[in-house]
């Protein structure tokens, strides 16, 4: 059986998602939570309230008053602040300020991630690198009850109405400061949370008491995967 | 709730701001001590319209805002490149 321990890179969670009966597989050089024993009743949950940790995806990013004109000579098509745009091969391009870029892959196949880490130097520096893979943490909350619910730990109005799909807040949920991303899987609402890595284990706790009362679970990545068709 | 409207991030708690301290004159590099103690300590306190450096955490942004310190009533807010353009580089 695949345990999280070996492998070289662990999210901050993979002690809470091992108690929890996470059944391991290997992404991008972490072991990841691919399921808890109940594939069928994850899936199902996940359409209504779930949770997952996305910590093993690939991301980064990069900051700086020359960011905007780098990356586009990169090829990337860059939004307004606080709008992600999908990029040609899937990765999330999330602009955060006029000068500050997050990118996000949603598996591992981060080919847009990797080129930009090999073209950027110090050399000819004009932004530099902000170590998101490492000190950021990613989780998603998925379903039709996460609005509501991440209305109890968010005082920025994140129902599907209000908040487009692709629309950013960086804000307070829980009293930490947060990415908030909308990111729909398939046809299923839901909300990508980008922060310090360190309080992972405090914000995942949050985000558990908060779903109990919709009935929320927590969820491996198989699940998200199938909601995403 | 108090409300400050974010030029990055649109209308937020204010819980999720600091304040910088009032918008003032960079003194020259070589005024005398107490042009500098002055302009690094002391706050000119000022019972009206004022404007003010203000920090949004999350975004780790900084902007302007003029906020009537009588009412605690935000008026106007300005990104800082282009409260900078309007008043110049040295307020």
């Amino acid at each position: 059986m695949t345990r999280p321990e070996e492998f070289q890179r662990r999210s901050h969670l993979y002690r809470v998602c091992r108690e929890a009966g996470a059944q391991w597989r290997a992404m991008n050089g972490f072991g990841v939570p691919a399921h808890y024993g109940d594939v069928g009743g994850e899936t199902a949950a996940a359409a209504r309230l779930a949770i997952a940790d996305l910590t093993a995806l690939p991301r980064a990013g990069y900051k700086g008053w020359g960011m905007a004109d780098w990356i586009r000579d990169q090829g990337v098509s860059l939004p307004e602040p606080n709008r992600a745009l999908r990029q040609e091969d899937g990765t999330l391009a999330c602009r955060l300020s006029s000068g500050e870029l997050l990118l996000l892959a949603d598996d591992d196949q981060a080919a847009l991630i990797d080129r930009l880490g090999h073209a950027w130097s110090m050399d000819d520096a004009v932004c530099f690198p902000v170590p998101r893979a490492d000190a950021s943490a990613r989780l998603v909350v998925t379903g039709d009850d996460s609005a509501a619910m991440m209305a109890k730990m968010c005082g920025v109005d994140l129902r599907s109405h209000r908040f487009a799909d692709h629309d950013i807040a960086q804000t307070s949920v829980a009293r930490m400061n947060v990415i908030v991303l909308r990111h729909d899987r398939g046809a299923s609402l839901a909300y990508d949370l980008i922060f310090d890595s360190a309080s992972a284990v405090y914000l995942w706790g949050c985000l558990v008491d908060a779903m109990a009362e919709f009935g929320g679970r927590i969820v491996g990545l198989n699940a998200i995967d199938a909601l995403r068709g | 709730m108090k409300i400050m409207p974010c030029p990055l991030n649109g209308p937020r708690n204010i819980s999720e701001f600091s304040c910088g301290g009032e918008v003032e004159h960079l003194p020259p590099p070589d005024c005398d001590h107490a042009t500098w103690i002055d302009y690094v300590y002391l706050e000119n306190n000022t019972r009206g319209i004022v404007r003010e450096w203000w920090y949004h955490t999350p975004t780790a942004y900084w902007f302007v805002a003029e906020r009537d310190t009588r009412t605690d009533e935000i008026l106007r807010t300005w990104p800082a490149g282009e409260f900078l353009a309007e008043f110049g580089e040295r307020r």
